[in-house]
C-alpha cells in the first residue's frame, strides 16, 4: 500500500489553517482546515485492504503471425474497490486489437467482472503473458494497493507461412519413395528414354509400336519418384531491424515456408541455425518434424559472438550426402559466407537465399556516407560473382516481395548452369 | 471546474479586501494561474501549492480588512476542499486506458459527499464562532495543543497502516 502526496498535503493545509485560526484568531481558516481535514479522516475511514481476485486465460495457446486471440481477465471482488486500474503489459510482438491494456473499472462487494482483450501476434515468437497489475485505490485516491498477478501463460505465434506452388529442385534424389523425379531411372511412371530389350527386362516395359517398326525389341525406361534431403541453414549470427520487421523474422518466415513445402512432399527436412549457438535438427520427415521445426525456429534468436566458427561444429549427421542445402543469410557476417564456400566445397547441393540487409539500413548521409554505402554494396556484388563462379546460385529476397521470386531466381540459375556445362 | 471554483474563490478575496486589493488579487490570480499550470501538466503537488496559496491569500484579506466573520467563509472553504478534489480527480483519470463511467460516478458521489460534511461542519464552527467566548493565553495553548495532537494522531494512523506495498497473486 502507499499514500498519495495528497494525505501529506492535506494534512499541512489543516495543519496550517487550524494554527492560523489560532495566531490570527480567525475563525475561517479553522473552518479551511477542518475541511481538508475532514477529507482525510474520509480518507482512514475508507481505508480497507480490497480483497481481489485474478486470473487470465487465453481462449489458445497456438496462433498464426497475425490472428488475433482472446485473454479473458476474470476479476473477483471480495470487498467493494471504488478505482481499481487493471494494467496488463504486453510483450514486444504483442499488441491489443480491441480492448485496452489499461482499464479502470468500479467493483462492488461480491461482484465478478470479466475483461476482454484481444491480441494480435504482429511476429512469430513464443510470449509470456499473464503478468497482471491492478491498483487499487479508496474512493478519494488517498491510498493505492497494488497487486501483481504473475501468471505462467505461454502463446505461441507461429510464422504466417508462403504458399510455395515450386521450390528448388534437388540435383540428387535419396533412396525412399517421394514426389520428387529422380534424374536416375528405374520404376516409375515419368517417361525417360527408350533402349534395347536386354535379357532380365520386364515384358510389360516393352514399347511395342517401337520394337515393331524397328524389328527388334525396345523397352521404355522411366525415372522414379524419390524423396529428398533438405537442410536450412539459417544464418543467425546477426540481425538488422525493428521487432516488426526484421531479417531474422523474414529469414524464420522463409525457413518455415520451405519446411512445410518440402514435408509436404514426403521429404526430409533438417535445420541449422548458424550462429552465436548452434541448433540443429537432424532431417526427418512427417508432421512430428512440421513441429518440431516449427518450434525449433520459434526460439531462433540473434546471438551475438566473437568466436569463429565454421561448418566443422555441426554434427556430420545433419548434414547428409546428396542433400539440397538451403542457405538462408544476408551475407553480413564473415563466418557465414566462409562456411557457405566450405560447404559447397565438400560438395554439398547449395542454393543461397540473400534477405537483403539494404532496407533495414539507415539512409547514407554525406558523400563519404554515401560513398561508404556503394563500397559496401560493391564488396557484396562481388561476394555473389564468388559463389555464382563456383557453381553457388544466389538470389536476392528483398522485404515485401513473394519468396517465389527468389527461389525461381536459383532455379533459372540453376538450369542455366546445367545445360551450359552439359 | 477546479480552475473555476479557484478562480471564485480567488475574486471572492480580492472584492471583498479593501486594503492592499492589488496584492491579493496578485497572489489568487498566481494561485489560480498555478492551479491551471498543474492540472496541464497533471503535477499533484502544485495542486496544493496553488489550494494553499489561494486560502492564504483569503486568510490574509480577512485579517487585512479586520472584519469580525465573513459569512460566506464555510462556502469558501468547502469550494477550496472541492477545487483540490477536483484537481486530483482530474489528474488521476488521466490514464491511457478506457475509464468505466461508474467509477466516475462513484468518485464523484463521493467528492460531493466530502464536501458536504465539510460545507456543514464549516457551518458548525462558524455558528460555534459567534458564541461570547473569553480568549486568554491558556485556551489559545489548549487548542494548539489539541490541533496538534489531532493532526499527529491522524499522520500516526496514516502512517502505520503502510503495510506491506506489493501484494503477489499465484
Amino acid at each position: 500500500m502507499s499514500s498519495s502526496p495528497k494525505l501529506v498535503g492535506y494534512l499541512w493545509l489543516a495543519g496550517l489553517g487550524l494554527l492560523a485560526a489560532i495566531l490570527f484568531g480567525r475563525p475561517e481558516a479553522a473552518e479551511i482546515g477542518i475541511c481538508f481535514l475532514v477529507a482525510v479522516v474520509a480518507g482512514l475511514i475508507g481505508m480497507v485492504r480490497p480483497k481481489v481476485l485474478l486470473s487470465v486465460r487465453l481462449d489458445r495457446e497456438r496462433v498464426l503471425e497475425g490472428e488475433e486471440v482472446s485473454a479473458d481477465v476474470e476479476i473477483e471482488a471480495q470487498s467493494a474497490v471504488a478505482w481499481l486500474k487493471i494494467l496488463a503489459p504486453l510483450p514486444a510482438g504483442l499488441r491489443p486489437s480491441s480492448g485496452a491494456q489499461l482499464q479502470t473499472i468500479h467493483l462492488g462487494a461480491g461482484t465478478q467482472r470479466h475483461l476482454a482483450l484481444k491480441l494480435v501476434a504482429t511476429r512469430w515468437g513464443t510470449f509470456k503473458i499473464g503478468r497482471l497489475l491492478a491498483e487499487s485505490h479508496d474512493r478519494l485516491g488517498f491510498f493505492t494497493y497494488e497487486q501483481l498477478l504473475d501468471q505462467a501463460l505461454v502463446l505461441r505465434a507461429y510464422p504466417r507461412e508462403e504458399t510455395l506452388a515450386k521450390a528448388i529442385r534437388p540435383l540428387e534424389t535419396q533412396v525412399y519413395s517421394g514426389n520428387e523425379v529422380s534424374r536416375r531411372t528405374g520404376d516409375g511412371i515419368e517417361f525417360a528414354d527408350v533402349r534395347p530389350f536386354v535379357p532380365g527386362d520386364r515384358v510389360r516395359k516393352i514399347n511395342w509400336p517401337l520394337s515393331t517398326r524397328r524389328g527388334e525389341l525396345h523397352v521404355n525406361d522411366v525415372h522414379p519418384e524419390r524423396n529428398t534431403d533438405v537442410v536450412l541453414f539459417l544464418d543467425t549470427f546477426s540481425d538488422l531491424g525493428a521487432s516488426g520487421e526484421s531479417i531474422l523474422l523474414m529469414t524464420v518466415r522463409a525457413a518455415a515456408s520451405l519446411a512445410r513445402h518440402y514435408l509436404n512432399r514426403r521429404d526430409r527436412v533438417g535445420l541449422v541455425s548458424f550462429g552465436g549457438t548452434l541448433r540443429w535438427l537432424l532431417p526427418k520427415m512427417g508432421v512430428t518434424q512440421a513441429y518440431r521445426i516449427v518450434d525449433a525456429l520459434l526460439s531462433t534468436g540473434s546471438e551475438f559472438s566473437y568466436a569463429w566458427k565454421g561448418i566443422d561444429i555441426i554434427p556430420t549427421r545433419t548434414l547428409p550426402p546428396k542433400a539440397l542445402v538451403i542457405a538462408i543469410t544476408p551475407l553480413l557476417d564473415e563466418r557465414t559466407v566462409a562456411a557457405l564456400f566450405d560447404l559447397r566445397g565438400r560438395g554439398f547441393d547449395l542454393a543461397i537465399v540473400e534477405v537483403s540487409p539494404a532496407p533495414f539500413l539507415p539512409a547514407p548521409s554525406g558523400e563519404q556516407g554515401r560513398l561508404a554505402y556503394r563500397l559496401w554494396a560493391l564488396k557484396r556484388e562481388a561476394v555473389r560473382y564468388q559463389y555464382r563462379k563456383v557453381g553457388i546460385p544466389i538470389s536476392i529476397w528483398h522485404r515485401g516481395a513473394p519468396l517465389t521470386g527468389a527461389l525461381e531466381e536459383v532455379r533459372t540459375f540453376r538450369r542455366f548452369a546445367r545445360t551450359s556445362h552439359v | 471546474m477546479a480552475v473555476l471554483l479557484m478562480a471564485l474563490v480567488g475574486a471572492d478575496a480580492a472584492a471583498s479586501s479593501h486594503l492592499a486589493a492589488r496584492g491579493v488579487w496578485i497572489l489568487a490570480f498566481a494561485a489560480v494561474a498555478l492551479m491551471a499550470v498543474s492540472l496541464v501538466v497533471a503535477s499533484r503537488r502544485s495542486v496544493q501549492w496553488a489550494i494553499g496559496i489561494l486560502a492564504a491569500t483569503y486568510v490574509v484579506s480577512l485579517v487585512a480588512q479586520s472584519v469580525s466573520l465573513d459569512p460566506w467563509s464555510p462556502l469558501v472553504a468547502a469550494a477550496l476542499l472541492a477545487a483540490a478534489e477536483l484537481g486530483h480527480w482530474s489528474i488521476d483519470s488521466r490514464s491511457p486506458g478506457m475509464v468505466e463511467r461508474q467509477a466516475h460516478i462513484q468518485r464523484g458521489l463521493a467528492i460531493g459527499a466530502v464536501t458536504a460534511v465539510a460545507l456543514g461542519l464549516g457551518a458548525i464552527v462558524q455558528a460555534g464562532s459567534g458564541v461570547a467566548f473569553v480568549a486568554s493565553n491558556a485556551t489559545t495553548a489548549a487548542a494548539t495543543g489539541a490541533v496538534g495532537f489531532a493532526l499527529a494522531a491522524i499522520a500516526i494512523i496514516a502512517w502505520r497502516r503502510r503495510d506491506g506495498n506489493l501484494e503477489r497473486s499465484a
